[in-house]
C-alpha cells in the first residue's frame, strides 16, 4: 500500500467509513515499523486488539498460502504446455473461422444484386468486451460440480421454516485429504477474482477458508466457508441479500453440535450427490 | 455480568480460544496458554458484557491478541539469551519495543484512556462496540436501533475526538 493509500484510509477510518477488512489492511500499514509518528497515533487509537488481529490473520494468511504455493513438478510443466498449446490451436481455429465468415459478410455486401449499400453497422467488426464480470454464483456452481466428483455428501441441517432475508444455503461434507485438497482448490478459485471485487473478504489458516463475494447487480451477498470438523471438510454455501447477514444460526448450531458429537456427522441426514 | 454467569460461558469460549492457540502455535500446551490468558482478559472485561449476547467474536480476538503477545515475549527472550533460530515462528513478528517505545506507548494509552473517558456515553458505547468487539457498522445499527449513518457518524465523531486529544497531549 502506497503513503498516499494509506492517509486515504485514514481519513476513511476518522470518518467511521472503513470496513473492518480496511481496518485491518491499515492496522498492519500503521504498524510498520518504518511508519511516520503522526501514523502511530491512529496505531495506538485503534488499540492492540485491532492490531495483533490484524497482524494475526496476515501472519496465517502468509503461512496458508505457502503451504499452498507448491513446486510444478516436470509432469505439471508438461500439462500446462499441452493446455497452451490446445487453446493456441483452438484459438487459431477460431480466429479462421471468424475470419472466413467476415469474408463472406464483405463478399455479400458487395454483391450487385444487394440493393443496400454496405454500412458501418453491417460491417465485419470485432467486437471487445468493455469489462468481464466475474459472476459470484461460479463458485457455488464450481462447488457443485467438485460435490459431484468426490461424490460429496450433501447435509441438511434442520433448519425451521427460512424467513423472507434468511439466507440461502447448502452444506457439503468432504474427505480432508491431500488428493481432494478442498482448501487448496478454493484458494485457486478466491483467485479467479480481483481482491477490488465489490465485497471481497478471503480469510485463511490452517483450519477455515472464508470468502466473501457481492454481487452488486443483484444485490446479492456470497459467502462460502471451508472448515476442518473432525477429520472432514465442512464446507457452508450461502447467500443472501446484501443487507441482512449470510450466516444463519441454524448452521452455526449445526456446525457446533458436529465439533461436539462426531455421532451427529456418521448419522445426520444425508444425500449422495 | 456476574462471577456465576460468566463461569457459565466461560467453558464454550475457552474451547474457542484453545482452537486459536492450537492454529497458531500447533501444539496443545501453547494453546492451553493461551485460552487461560485470553480468559483472564475476558475476567477483566466481564463487567460489559452482555449475558443475552454471543462473545465468541470477542473470545476470538483476544485469542488471536494472546497469540501475539505471547510470541513477543519469546521474541524478547530468544532476543536476551541467544541467537533467534533462523526457522523459528519468531521471526514472523516485528520488531520489539525498545524501553522508550514501550514508555512512549505507556503514555500515549494513558491518554487514549483518558479521552475515552471524555466521550459521552453514546459516543464511548459505539466506540467500544466497533473498537473492541470489533462488530461491522451494519452489525451495531440492527443490535442498537440507531440507523447505520448515525452510527457511522459517532464512531467518527468519537475517532476524531480522540485524535485531537492525542495530537494535543503528544504536542504538550
Amino acid at each position: 500500500m502506497t503513503h498516499k493509500e494509506t492517509e486515504i484510509l485514514i481519513t476513511k477510518y476518522l470518518n467511521g467509513e472503513t470496513t473492518l477488512e480496511e481496518e485491518k489492511q491499515l492496522a498492519l500499514e500503521v504498524t510498520r515499523d518504518d511508519a511516520p509518528e503522526e501514523w502511530k497515533l491512529i496505531a495506538a487509537m485503534m488499540g492492540e486488539l485491532a492490531t495483533d488481529e490484524a497482524l494475526f490473520d496476515h501472519i496465517m494468511t502468509e503461512r496458508a498460502t505457502q503451504r499452498f504455493t507448491r513446486k510444478p513438478s516436470l509432469q505439471n510443466w508438461w500439462w500446462t504446455a499441452a493446455a497452451c498449446l490446445l487453446l493456441l490451436v483452438g484459438f487459431g481455429f477460431s480466429w479462421r473461422y471468424h475470419r472466413h465468415e467476415a469474408d463472406k459478410t464483405v463478399l455479400a455486401a458487395s454483391e450487385p444484386a444487394t440493393e443496400t449499400t454496405p454500412t458501418a453497422s453491417s460491417a465485419p467488426t470485432t467486437t471487445m468486451v468493455a469489462e468481464t464480470y466475474q459472476d459470484p454464483a461460479r463458485v457455488t456452481r464450481f462447488i457443485k460440480e467438485l460435490a459431484k466428483v468426490y461424490s460429496a455428501d450433501s447435509l441438511h441441517p434442520d433448519c425451521p421454516t427460512p424467513t423472507e432475508n434468511a439466507p440461502q444455503e447448502s452444506v457439503y461434507l468432504f474427505a480432508d485429504n491431500e488428493e481432494q485438497d478442498i482448501i487448496g482448490r478454493l484458494v485457486q478459485v478466491a483467485c479467479w477474482y480481483s481482491n477490488k471485487h465489490p465485497g471481497y473478504h478471503l480469510s485463511l489458516n490452517d483450519k477455515q477458508f472464508i470468502f466473501q463475494l457481492e454481487d452488486s447487480r443483484k444485490n446479492i451477498h456470497y459467502q462460502w466457508m471451508a472448515e476442518r470438523v473432525r477429520g472432514r471438510i465442512l464446507l457452508h454455501c450461502s447467500y443472501t441479500t446484501a443487507n441482512s447477514s449470510v450466516f444463519s444460526t441454524c448452521y452455526r448450531e449445526f456446525r457446533n453440535e458436529i465439533e461436539d458429537n462426531p455421532y451427529i456427522l456418521n448419522n445426520h441426514k444425508t444425500i449422495k450427490i | 455480568m456476574t462471577q456465576a454467569e460468566f463461569e457459565t460461558i466461560a467453558p464454550g469460549l475457552r474451547k474457542v480460544m484453545m482452537s486459536v492457540g492450537r492454529n497458531f502455535f500447533g501444539n496443545e500446551s501453547d494453546a492451553d496458554d493461551v485460552a487461560q490468558e485470553g480468559l483472564v482478559a475476558l475476567w477483566r472485561y466481564r463487567d460489559r458484557l452482555d449475558i443475552g449476547q454471543t462473545h465468541e467474536g470477542l473470545a476470538i480476538r483476544i485469542a488471536k491478541h494472546c497469540c501475539m503477545d505471547m510470541m513477543r515475549k519469546r521474541k524478547e527472550s530468544v532476543q536476551l539469551y541467544g541467537a533467534i533460530p533462523p526457522d523459528s515462528i519468531t521471526k514472523e513478528m516485528p520488531a520489539a519495543q525498545s524501553p522508550q517505545e514501550i514508555l512512549e506507548t505507556d503514555e500515549l494509552q494513558s491518554a487514549i484512556e483518558e479521552a475515552i473517558d471524555r466521550l459521552t456515553p453514546g459516543e464511548r458505547r459505539l466506540y467500544e462496540l466497533r473498537q473492541i468487539e470489533g462488530w461491522e457498522l451494519d452489525e451495531i445499527a440492527s443490535k442498537t436501533n440507531i440507523s447505520k449513518p448515525s452510527v457511522k457518524s459517532i464512531i467518527s465523531t468519537a475517532r476524531r475526538k480522540i485524535y485531537e486529544e492525542l495530537k494535543k497531549s503528544l504536542k504538550s
